[in-house]
C-alpha cells in the first residue's frame, strides 16, 4: 500500500461474477453487496462536513 | 479444544458433559435475546438523545459466555446465531456512530478465536459489518485491521466450493 494512503480495503468490491450461482448467493448472504451500512457512512461524512464548516 | 475436550471428558462423564452443553445452548439462546433486546434500546435511547448503555453493560456477560470454549460449537451454531446478536452489537447507532471501543475490540477479538463455518456467516450475516468496519474512517487502526484479517478469513470457506470443484 503507498504509505499516507486511506486503509480502505476492496472486499465489498470483489468481482464475483465468475462463481457459480450458489456461492454467489452465499456470497451475498454473507457479507452483502457491500452497501448494506451506506447509510451509516454518509452520516458519518455529513457530521465530518458539518464539524469542518464550524471551525 | 481437543485437549480441553478430553481432559474435560476424562474428569466428567459423557452424560454430564452433555448436560452441559445442553445446559450451555440455552445460555446461549437467553443471551441472544438479552443482546437483541440490550441493541433495541441503545437504537432507542440514541434516537431521543440519550447516551446507549446496554449493550456496554451486558458485555462481560457476552465476553464470559464467549470464553467457554467448551461451547464453541454453540457459539456458532446457526440455528442459535449468537453471532447474529454480536452484529447487532457491532453494528453503527441510527446516528451513525460506532458502538463504545470497548465493544469493538472485545467482540473482534472474540470472533477471531471462534470456529466460523460458512453456514455461520450464510445465517449472521457477519461479514457485513466486518466490511462495514474496513470502510468507516471512525474506527481505530487496530479495529479495522482486526475486521481485514477476519474477512480474509471467511472469504475462504464461502469461496472455496468453488474452488475446490475448479481444481
Amino acid at each position: 500500500a503507498r504509505p499516507g494512503r486511506k486503509p480502505l480495503t476492496g472486499f465489498a468490491d470483489i468481482d464475483i461474477s465468475g462463481f457459480d450461482e450458489q456461492t454467489m448467493e452465499d456470497y451475498r448472504a454473507a457479507f452483502g453487496d457491500g452497501n448494506e451500512y451506506e447509510w451509516a457512512l454518509r452520516m458519518q461524512a455529513e457530521a465530518d462536513e458539518t464539524a469542518q464548516d464550524d471551525t | 479444544d481437543e485437549l480441553l475436550k478430553s481432559s474435560r471428558s476424562r474428569r466428567w462423564t459423557k452424560k454430564e458433559e452433555k448436560k452441559y452443553i445442553e445446559r450451555g445452548e440455552k445460555d446461549i439462546e437467553a443471551m441472544r435475546q438479552r443482546m437483541v433486546d440490550a441493541a433495541q434500546k441503545d437504537f432507542m435511547a440514541r434516537s431521543s438523545g440519550k447516551p446507549a448503555v446496554y449493550k456496554l453493560k451486558l458485555l462481560p456477560e457476552v465476553m464470559n459466555l464467549l470464553g467457554r470454549s467448551v461451547l464453541q460449537g454453540a457459539l456458532v451454531d446457526p440455528d442459535i446465531n449468537l453471532i447474529e446478536a454480536i452484529r447487532f452489537f457491532l453494528e453503527p447507532l441510527n446516528d451513525g456512530s460506532l458502538p463504545s471501543y470497548t465493544i469493538q475490540r472485545e467482540l473482534f477479538t472474540a470472533l477471531a478465536k471462534l470456529p466460523i463455518t460458512r453456514d455461520t456467516l450464510i445465517a449472521s450475516g457477519i461479514g457485513k459489518v466486518a466490511i462495514f468496519y474496513t470502510k468507516t474512517t471512525k474506527a481505530e487502526p487496530n479495529i479495522k485491521r482486526q475486521a481485514e484479517r477476519l474477512l480474509m478469513d471467511w472469504m475462504r470457506p464461502i469461496l472455496r466450493r468453488t474452488a475446490d470443484y475448479r481444481s
